[in-house]
């Protein structure tokens, strides 16, 4: 007879507790995926993580009152913190300046695997650190609902491999295996007689900024070139000088001399502060070297504090640069569809052309240009130089020496007295003389 | 008599239970105020100064007071572990008293104003100083090895978030003394002499009162350095001190005993109100809750000290308004630095409030560390018996007593920071209780006990129970009755038992012990007639009973 009641009992102990379980998985399911949204970014920690406070939220279920007051006292901030994750990850991913999804493609993508993106296991590789706990409680329809501020810290690049991986964004392993890492040249910005070379070797805030942005760019495996040694394009600066009606920006010409597809130019500022501290600021843009067009503009600010420059530079930067390469990955996205992108520069070298001759002689140009590219763009044309924009097919022109071969054969096709030479070329230029 | 003690003890636990009930209600009725103000969760170290010398304002009598002395004792008061002192010349000092005592009459306006001239610029000289910047902002700074600042250089500097606050953080009180009096006169007072003679005796009876108080400012320093003071509050109090002197005291000895025993009351009262200013409370972050325990961090260089009391406090966000309210009480019970770690954890225990509630962070409930108590007690099986009342031949008295119904009143020292152990108290109690006797010529009777001892409460859910052991005399007494001048019949007795308590209203316990006696001997009566005295062991009494005590419980 005992051992009927203690075998009854047993199973009744085990019903319960399944119970138990149950109802906690019932719970957790029915929690909606993400409640919160509300996240800022603190400040960059590092080239990969971001330092956030995120705010969560938790709203019990129960049916009466009373249970979902203890509902929230006992689960109520443990489930904040999991919400405040998820917001965190959230606002990276669709807020702030430089969002990493954007396009309405990319969103519908990313809406097609949230609520399985958004699971524990996933935020918490995301999430690498939280605080022990939130900073803020606050109480919620008379403690019915939490609401708990966090500071988390998480790992941006591995975000964007996990949307990468889901096929939300442009995979950067893809974008590089068609286009080739960018490279990127580094340069200060001068504004007085001093060029930015020289500044470089001998401001040592422009110096250690460089160094920081290096070190930053690198660790994204862009190629990054400093140009500090001048000697290595001497030559092809000399040719760039006597081409008539290139704009005089040292910077660009520079750029234009080292083939880098996009340059980067900064300046550090010092400005005096509350408690006579000292803030810096460094603003960075990004010019597509071709066109010289401004891709990115930022600037970041560093706290105002007491001596340690060259920790203050480096808090600055990481704030400016972090928007500044999102945006620099969008153009290269950009330029996957639209094509690689050249500078082709021609110069007819024969002075003693008729003018018919000559006119002749810039159609068949045009019209090589036009056969061989996707798109093109004039930027300077006079009578005998011919500057322009090409983009053409990455697979059939990866370098240009694939599309400086194009446009020699085309150009013979049409032209018999006259050929096409290549006076000098880099990854992005080709300077070409029709003699 | 077992039913009759089983009734009363059923009837005391009503009043409890009904007593306990009342607190859910009183909670309704009188839930904590609210504060829509956005405190701090961090207490901000802050920094004092003050002039070398209490203002006296009184004039007449100034000179009965060293006013330098007087701030010395101050000083050892108010200076608590939560501040750090800005230590300033004197002769910026004297030149500020000068100028106080060249005006008729001060105002804070005025006190504003000279410290404004004299102090703020040195102040601000101080908080200039490279080293002592480093060393307070290292006190308060809050280490965040995640941030990037310490990731880079495994250090922190100083930001001009962290000067804003230190600049910030200087106070400055002017303690002054506005009255003064001293009277003394020559009484006659009743002496005790041996056991059981009393004399009269002429002795010098001397009463000093003292008024005063503490204007309290904030210096002020902007980004742009610039400086200025603001009024915080006025602090007051009044201290009356009396006491009788041997006749051969000297009147200046007379003068500045009570003098300094005032003073030093007065500074004492005065930096218990300093601790109840907002701006010095001691606040912090609610780490962890398990039901009623919390793990806090309060930084202990700020001198939190065990049965501290603080406030548990919530945020509740209302459209979108955030404010804070008190929704419960606790004490803390353990400080991890005891524990020999580096962190600066302590533990609260929720004794009162509900447990449900979301509390976040805690400030501080100053209290001096004294409890009083009183309450009625219910006492039986003790026997007075008639027979042990025969002296010279007559019987005192011819009834047996048996029972009695006592009040008491009781004090309790907590000397949990001296024996590190929270909840431990140094105890005081007394109870009394007139007597009927038969055949008794016209005496008044009464029964008097007195003890003291120590008790230690722990503490489960919201429940109090606390063991204690005392040492005292049981007393019965009948004074001047037919030609006796007194009859005493006493024992000493060791009493020991346990407490319920339980918090009814913040700082209000209601508390229900059963406790037990035991004689230490048999009871003895000491006579004295107009004939004869002697004193005799009882054969039939004893001083040994059960007590049931049903009493309130105030925190101090």
């Amino acid at each position: 007879m005992l051992k009927k009641y203690i075998c009854l009992l047993i199973l009744c102990c085990m019903f319960i507790g399944t119970e138990a379980v149950d109802a906690k998985k019932r719970k957790e399911k029915s929690r909606p995926v993400i409640v919160s949204r509300e996240a800022t970014i603190i400040e960059s920690v590092s080239s990969s993580e971001v330092y956030v406070e995120a705010v969560g939220i938790y709203n019990s279920t129960e049916k009466r009152r009373r249970r979902r007051k203890k509902d929230v006292k006992i689960y109520g901030k443990g489930y904040a913190i999991e919400d405040a994750k998820r917001a965190a990850v959230h606002y990276l991913i669709f807020n702030g300046t430089d969002p990493l999804v954007s396009r309405p493609d990319e969103i519908e993508r990313f809406n097609a695997i949230q609520e399985s993106f958004f699971k524990d296991e996933t935020v918490n590789e995301i999430v690498v650190y939280v605080e022990p706990t939130p900073h803020k409680i606050v109480s919620l329809d008379n403690g019915e609902g939490i609401k708990v501020y966090i500071n988390m810290k998480l790992n941006l690049s591995y975000l964007r491999q996990v949307l990468e991986e889901n096929l939300v964004v442009f995979s950067r392993e893809e974008l590089v295996e068609e286009l080739g890492y960018p490279q990127i040249m580094v340069i200060p910005r001068s504004s007085g007689s001093q060029s930015p070379v020289d500044i470089l070797k001998t401001d040592k805030t422009a110096q250690h900024a460089a160094g920081v942005i290096e070190s930053f760019l690198t660790s994204k495996q862009y190629d990054v070139v400093i140009p500090d040694q001048l000697q290595a394009v001497t030559e092809l600066a000399q040719s760039i000088k006597t081409i008539k009606g290139l704009k005089k920006d040292d910077v660009y010409e520079l750029a234009l001399q080292i083939g880098s597809d996009i340059y980067l130019d900064y300046t550090v500022n010092e400005a005096d502060s509350a408690y006579d501290t000292e803030q810096i600021s460094v603003t960075v843009r990004a010019y597509e070297t071709t066109t010289a067009k401004l891709l990115a503009s930022e600037t970041g600010y560093s706290k105002p504090r007491v001596g340690e420059k060259f920790v203050s530079i480096e808090e600055a930067l990481l704030g400016s640069l972090r928007n500044v390469t999102q945006r620099i990955i969008k153009y290269w996205e950009d330029d996957l569809y639209k094509g690689a992108q050249y500078k082709v520069i021609a110069h007819i070298k024969n002075d003693d052309l008729s003018e018919d001759k000559r006119e002749d002689v810039m159609d068949d140009y045009l019209d090589t240009i036009e056969d061989i590219s996707l798109h093109s763009r004039e930027n300077v044309s006079t009578d005998i130089t011919f500057d322009y924009i090409v983009w053409c097919d990455h697979e059939e022109f990866g370098s240009s020496r694939h599309l400086y071969k194009a446009i020699q054969k085309e150009f013979g096709k049409k032209q018999r007295k006259l050929e096409v030479r290549l006076t000098n070329r880099n990854r992005k230029l080709l300077l070409l003389e029709i003699r | 008599m077992i039913a009759r003690n089983g009734l009363t003890f059923i009837v005391l636990s009503l009043i409890f239970i009904s007593a306990l009930q009342a607190e859910s209600k009183l909670s309704k009725l009188n839930p904590f105020s609210k504060d829509p103000r956005v405190e701090s969760r961090k207490y901000q170290r802050k920094s004092l100064s003050s002039p070398e010398a209490i203002i006296l304002l009184f004039g007449k009598q100034s000179g009965k007071v060293d006013p330098i002395s007087a701030k010395q004792i101050l000083n050892t008061h108010i200076e608590l572990k939560r501040f750090d002192k800005n230590a300033l010349p004197s002769i910026i000092s004297r030149k500020f008293e000068e100028k106080v005592y060249e005006k008729e009459t001060v105002s804070v306006d005025d006190f504003e104003t000279l410290i404004t001239e004299f102090y703020a610029g040195e102040i601000k000289k101080i908080l200039e100083n490279k080293d002592v910047q480093k060393k307070r902002i290292d006190q308060f700074k809050e280490k965040k090895v995640y941030t990037f600042e310490y990731g880079k250089g495994k250090s922190y500097s100083i930001t001009a978030d962290d000067l804003e606050l230190l600049f910030n953080s200087s106070f400055f009180y002017v303690p002054y003394f506005d009255t003064f009096n001293f009277n003394q006169k020559i009484i006659k007072k009743k002496v005790k002499k041996g056991d059981i003679k009393t004399e009269i005796k002429e002795m010098k009876k001397g009463e000093v009162t003292l008024s005063g108080g503490v204007v309290w400012y904030q210096i002020l320093i902007d980004g742009q350095k610039n400086v200025s003071v603001s009024f915080i509050t006025h602090t007051r109090d009044s201290i009356k001190e009396v006491r009788t002197f041997d006749m051969y005291t000297e009147d200046d000895v007379v003068q500045s005993s009570l003098t300094n025993e005032a003073i030093n009351q007065w500074s004492a009262n005065i930096a218990h109100k300093t601790k109840s200013i907002s701006q010095f409370k001691l606040v912090g972050r609610i780490e962890e809750s398990d039901n009623y325990d919390y793990k806090v961090t309060v930084p202990i260089n700020a001198g939190i000290q065990l049965n501290h009391y603080y406030w548990l406090m919530e945020e509740s966000e209302n459209q979108g308004t955030v404010s804070s309210k008190k929704v419960g009480l606790g004490f803390i019970n353990k400080i991890e630095a005891y524990a020999k770690t580096d962190s600066d954890y302590s533990y609260i225990k929720q004794v009162y409030g509900k447990k449900d509630a979301l509390s976040s962070w805690i400030k501080e409930e100053p209290t001096r560390g004294v409890d009083f108590r009183i309450g009625m007690i219910k006492k039986s099986g003790f026997e007075i018996d008639s027979n042990d009342s025969l002296v010279e031949g007559e019987f005192t008295f011819s009834n047996t007593i048996t029972d009695a119904w006592s009040l008491m009143i009781g004090a309790s020292l907590d000397i949990s920071p001296y024996v590190k152990k929270s909840q431990v108290y140094f105890d005081i109690d007394a109870s009394f209780n007139f007597v009927t006797l038969e055949d008794n010529e016209g005496g008044i009777p009464y029964m008097l006990d007195y003890y003291v001892g120590f008790h230690r409460a722990y503490w489960i859910k919201k429940f109090g129970i606390s063991p204690f052991l005392m040492m005292g005399q049981h007393i019965f007494y009948i004074d001047e009755a037919g030609t006796f001048t007194h009859f005493q019949m006493d024992n000493t007795t060791i009493k020991y038992g346990v407490s319920l308590e339980k918090m009814i209203k913040p700082r209000w316990l209601l508390e229900l012990s059963f406790y037990s006696t035991l004689g230490l001997g048999k009871p003895r009566v000491h006579y004295k007639t107009d004939f004869s005295s002697g004193d005799f062991k009882t054969d039939y009494s004893k001083l040994n009973w059960t007590g049931l005590t049903l009493g309130i419980k105030t925190i101090q």
